[in-house]
């Protein structure tokens, strides 16, 4: 056995800084103040800035929208209140508070009214107030106000900041020391805490209250103090008096440390036991900024400002130690957080040990194993029970540290294992594993108190025999005493009471090469492979992460899990954090300044105090698991548009049919990495299925009427399952053609539609019946007239004397007479019968009568032989012409009656000249009548009747066979 | 700032120089304080110096005013250097006196005699631009005096005196500025 010395080496400082971003504020190009910012109930900060409000989405800053054509928008300070609204104190000594419409003054005019708002706060009660520079506090509550002024005993008017306490009093910090103020009995007091009671400096910039009730004052000139509060009244509790940081101007209680904002000397940190020191000194943009305003948003980081710029740090979630020229801190091969708060390292082929010696700051220790000027590359570093410090080497075997003593011993030379590269040392009690590029080796320890002697045996290595030679990645022993072995290609091998067992892809491993294996509070080991992803296994079976799962990078090269349920994950370009509860990925990479890690293997390790060490190229990174908070991103809709034009959303909810092109743009925040942010997002209405989207907006155009809701996720690992969710919901009424309302009026105007028509036709045909009735009635008054006793007698007498004087032609007279009676007959239920026929009929008639005028009656027919076969006539309306003729006239020798038929202008005109009748027969004029009645009947048109003293004419319209 | 002390300020800018014999204990006053600063830039170092600041300290309520005419200040490096100091940045014309009026923040009786450090917070009026400063001063308070040595810095961005690119190496933006004055009580009628 070897005994070799180890070196003190040198004894250096060095600072652990949060991870920070800075993003710059430029207007229209030109550099912004930033003055005050706070965080909305989604986790949106808000800057309050000496041009106006703006939202930071983590790359880009939106305006809020004035609704008044402010020329001063110098906000002072912003506030986010219990209910989620934002408050903006202008310097003009205005107090505002934001609506989605614009926002609302709330002002004092009396003679302080223009003094600067320096501060808002709500108290106990739910009554807000400001603080303001020269005119004192104002009380708002409900829609009365007070000024509280040195008229109330307010020791000064400047008045810097607001602490609400619990007993609903609040404290200020003014120009002279702090003040108390309580409304009590009826009046405000007003108690004074200055100089005369022990205030180190009576210019009290800040108050806070830590987790502890403490209440810190941050001041001018003498820095910080802490005071307690009891029963209403201050008391000093610690002053600390080496303070050289110059004017406070913010304290901002954290759960390890407080930050401490400076105007000159950037932030410096302080722990709870009083120490501090400056914070980000290696960046010349930060170490002497004047750091104005800081607060934590909801995912624990810290945003501080100064001038334009505005600054993300991981706060106290993630640190990195910053590496100076006497250290430079890259390119760690291994790191070791031991039990007693010591972190071992090998950045660069060399052994450090590091030790906290205040806040941010700690103190290194180099180590030689072998001699000063050899470097030794370490790849393992393993703590056993007794303190002793295992040192895994590429090429030169197993070194064992005791730290008490600083001896370093080699392990045994005659093991296999020991010229061989050890990757990792690991075990649990007195057992201790070596495994490497040869295999791997269990051995057992001893230790002797007094000597300080570590003594080591070899136990029986058979079971292990078949992995002799592998390369054994790592070795783990679990809380049930089981060992998992990580192999080269041949899987994950379980060592337990002397037997082996391998598992490997085909028993649900994610790969064959195991590099890492950790077991975490609920007894399930998690394992990392080579180019596959991790897996957990139960006991049954493994369950695989991969990037499908949110697994940024598949190639990871060390997993480790906490006590607080996540699982640490290192790769080459960031690390992943996954919480086992809600089995959701975060993100940290090169957004969050961790980018480019490249760490080697099982460069991780647990400390004490529950925060992780991260050995990489770029060094070391600190991640304080208890300090980072698990949320799902939030997630909210910033606008509905109606054809690309904004509506108001919150008020409108119902379009017409045409008012269906819709876009919605939506948002989510993740500081740490605002590129991550994936959306799922559905239309319910529209469709069926949710779609997944980096885009921040989503349109639907030509909707269909109908109910619609717009639902809205946002995650980091398209996991949406858990996320919360936004949504719209909104109606497409119908076109009023398809309303209830209007299907109503259109069915009523049918039915009175159809209720006319059934009417008309009614009516129709009820005349129709009646000009039935009519013919009817003009054949039976034919009829009759020709039965008529008068004119068989007037026959039968013709008929007589035709007899007497010329027998021979009173035959002829009678077969006309028959003739005559047989066609009015025939023609009785025709409505028409062709002319010739008629003029026939005629002819009959008149020659009847003609025996009785002798030449004193004329016919004369002028119508051509076609035209009589062409036209038709209602049967019998010429006889009655004639015979109307014949009964109106006296026809004599001198006053003969001269019947003429013609045809003019497609009329049929009968006339006859006139020779009134003296007492004439009774005229019933339904002759003429029925004529007209059935021509109007048949065709439409009238029959027209000309009579003067000398002639009377009827025009009957002449209806010709084919359009019958 | 309370009424009295608007009056105060008002008497003493109108240049009133009696004042009853029981309140005089309580004010000194001086009217040739010297105020002189200096610009330290790469190409050249200007400095000035006005031996006419007026100042008044009321001790009991411990308020003060100081002013100074800004063309009353001599000693240019040339007289182009004086024009432009008064015609292009202060804007003399305009803004012809610079003012730091406020209140003693330290918890001292300047009643009694004795030499303290003070913090005199207050507005400090430069180019018509009010800035609030706090600026630490000694001050020897005896019967007959109030010994006053301040040095401050005045950035001149913050009271919007720009500086033309081509002279940037010749004007520095921050500028040192020092104020000795003994102040007297104010003589009794």
């Amino acid at each position: 056995m070897t005994l070799i010395l180890s070196i003190l080496s040198v004894l250096i400082v060095h600072s652990q800084d949060p991870l920070y971003k800075i993003h710059e504020f430029k207007l229209n190009g030109s550099k912004t103040r930033i003055t005050s910012v706070c965080i909305d109930s989604l986790g949106i900060l808000w800057c309050g800035t000496e041009k106006g409000l703006f939202s930071f989405t983590g790359t880009e800053f939106i305006p809020y929208k004035w609704n008044d054509s402010l020329d001063n928008k110098i906000i002072n300070t912003v506030h986010t209140d219990s209910k989620g609204r934002i408050w903006a104190g202008m310097k003009n000594g205005k107090l505002g508070m934001l609506t989605s419409k614009g926002i609302i003054w709330q002002k004092i005019d009396d003679n302080f009214g223009n003094s600067p708002v320096s501060d808002i706060e709500e108290d106990a009660a739910g009554s807000f107030l400001c603080s303001t520079e020269g005119g004192g506090l104002i009380y708002f509550s409900g829609d009365s106000s007070i000024r509280i002024t040195t008229n109330h005993g307010l020791s000064d008017n400047y008045c810097y900041s607001i602490l609400p306490l619990a007993d609903g009093s609040v404290l200020t910090g003014t120009d002279q020391g702090i003040n108390r103020i309580k409304f009590e009995s009826g009046k405000w007091q007003v108690s004074v805490f200055s100089s005369e009671d022990g205030l180190p400096d009576n210019i009290v910039r800040h108050l806070s209250m830590d987790q502890n009730g403490l209440i810190w004052a941050g001041m001018q000139d003498k820095g910080f103090c802490r005071l307690e509060y009891i029963n209403g009244s201050l008391r000093m509790a610690e002053q600390f008096n080496s303070w050289s940081y110059g004017q406070i101007n913010f304290i901002l209680p954290l759960s390890k440390s407080v930050w401490i904002g400076t105007e000159k000397k950037g932030i410096i940190s302080a722990d709870y036991s009083g120490g501090f020191s400056p914070l980000f000194e290696k960046d010349n943009n930060l170490k002497s900024m004047r750091a104005a305003f800081a607060l934590r948003d909801h995912d624990n980081n810290i945003w501080t400002i100064s001038g334009h710029r505005l600054v993300r740090t991981s706060g106290e979630i993630w640190q990195k130690l910053e590496s100076d020229s006497e250290l430079k801190i890259h390119s760690v091969h291994s790191i070791l957080a031991d039990s007693k708060g010591n972190v071992w390292f090998s950045p660069d082929q060399q052994l450090y040990k590091a030790w906290q010696v205040k806040p941010g700051k700690l103190s290194y220790k180099k180590y030689f194993i072998t001699n000063k000027n050899k470097l030794t590359d370490i790849v393992s570093l393993y703590e056993d029970p007794y303190g002793m410090i295992w040192i895994g080497t590429l090429g030169e075997g197993v070194y064992i540290l005791d730290p008490q003593t600083n001896k370093v011993i080699k392990l045994k030379d005659d093991i296999e294992l020991n010229e061989g590269s050890i990757l990792t040392i690991n075990g649990k009690d007195n057992e201790v594993w070596i495994a490497g590029f040869g295999g791997i080796l269990k051995l057992q320890i001893a230790f002797e108190k007094n000597s300080r002697k570590l003594n080591i045996t070899y136990p029986d290595q058979s079971a292990l025999e078949t992995l002799k030679g592998d390369y054994i990645y790592y070795v783990f022993t679990d809380s049930k005493s089981k060992t998992w072995i990580g192999t080269d290609e041949k899987g994950l091998v379980q060592y337990s009471n002397g037997k082996l067992r391998f598992f490997n892809k085909e028993d649900g491993l994610p790969g064959n090469t195991i590099v890492s294996i950790d077991e975490d509070k609920n007894g399930k080991i998690w394992l990392a492979c080579i180019d596959a992803g991790i897996a957990s296994y139960d006991g049954n079976r493994f369950k695989i992460y991969s990037v499908r799962n949110g697994l940024s990078d598949i190639n990871c090269s060390s997993i480790l899990c906490d006590k607080n349920g996540k699982v640490i994950i290192t790769h080459a370009n960031g690390v992943d954090i996954f919480d086992t509860e809600s089995e959701t990925f975060q993100y940290y990479s090169s957004e969050s300044g961790m980018g480019e890690l490249n760490p080697d293997l099982n460069t991780v390790s647990h400390g004490h105090d529950g925060r992780v060490w991260i050995g990489t190229e770029r060094g070391i990174f600190i991640f304080n698991t208890s300090v980072s908070t698990w949320k799902q991103t939030p997630v909210w809709i910033k606008s509905v548009s109606l054809f690309l034009q904004e509506i108001d959303f919150n008020s409108l909810n119902r379009f017409s049919h045409d008012q269906n092109n819709f876009t919605f743009e939506f948002g989510s925040v993740w500081y740490n990495d605002p590129g991550r942010i994936r959306f799922s997002y559905i239309l319910e209405g529209y469709s069926e299925d949710w779609q997944e989207s980096k885009d921040e907006s989503a349109s639907y155009p030509r909707l269909a009427p109908g109910k619609y809701t717009f639902k809205v996720r946002s995650s980091l690992n398209n996991h949406f399952h858990s996320s919360p969710e936004a949504s719209y919901s909104f109606i497409i009424t119908q076109p009023f053609w398809k309303q209830w309302w209007f299907r109503i009026i259109i069915s009523l105007a049918l039915a009175l539609m159809i209720y006319k028509l059934i009417r008309r036709r009614e009516q129709r045909l009820k005349r129709e019946q009646k000009l039935a009735e009519e013919r009817l009635q003009f054949r039976f008054d034919t009829l009759r007239n020709q039965v008529n006793p008068h004119f068989l007698f007037n026959s039968f007498n013709t008929l007589i004397t035709v007899i007497e004087k010329n027998p021979g032609k009173a035959i002829n007279y009678v077969e006309n007479l028959s003739e005559f009676f047989r066609n009015i007959i025939a023609y009785k239920d025709k409505s028409t019968i062709p002319l010739t026929e008629e003029l026939e009929l005629l002819s009959n008639y008149l020659y009847l009568q003609k025996s009785r005028y002798g030449e004193n009656l004329s016919l004369n027919i002028k119508v051509s032989e076609d035209e009589k076969n062409q036209i038709l006539i209602p049967p019998l309306s010429l006889q009655m012409l004639a015979e109307n003729a014949l009964k109106h006239n006296a026809i004599s020798h001198e006053t003969p009656l001269k019947l003429e038929v013609e045809i003019e202008n497609d009329f049929l005109i009968v006339k006859n000249n006139m020779n009134k009748k003296f007492g004439t027969e009774k005229s019933t004029g339904t002759g003429l009548q029925n004529i007209i009645s059935r021509y109007k009947l048949l065709c439409g048109k009238d029959v027209m009747i000309r009579s003067d003293e000398k002639q009377f004419k009827v025009m009957l319209p002449v209806i010709r066979k084919n359009t019958v | 700032m309370s009424k009295i002390n608007f009056n105060l300020l008002a008497f003493f800018i109108l240049g009133v120089t009696v004042i009853s014999a029981q309140e005089s204990v309580k004010y000194y006053f001086t009217n040739t304080g010297t105020l002189s600063f200096q610009s330290v830039a790469p190409q050249e170092v200007i400095s000035a110096t006005s031996n006419e600041m007026r100042g008044l300290i009321d001790v009991e309520k411990k308020t003060f005013t100081f002013k100074v005419y800004i063309r009353s200040f001599k000693g240019f490096n040339s007289a182009l250097q004086a024009e432009h100091f008064n015609e292009k940045y202060l804007e003399s014309d305009k803004f012809p006196e610079a003012v730091f009026s406020g209140k003693i923040i330290e918890d001292v009786d300047l009643l009694k005699n004795g030499r303290h450090i003070i913090r005199a917070k207050g507005k400090l009026n430069i180019h018509g631009v009010e800035r609030e400063r706090i600026i630490k001063s000694n001050i020897v308070i005896t019967d007959e005096s109030v010994i006053l040595d301040s040095q401050f810095i005045v950035m001149l961005s913050e009271h919007n005196i720009k500086i033309p690119k081509v002279v940037h190496e010749k004007i520095a933006s921050e500028i040192a500025v020092s104020v000795k004055a003994v102040l007297r009580k104010k003589p009794a009628l």
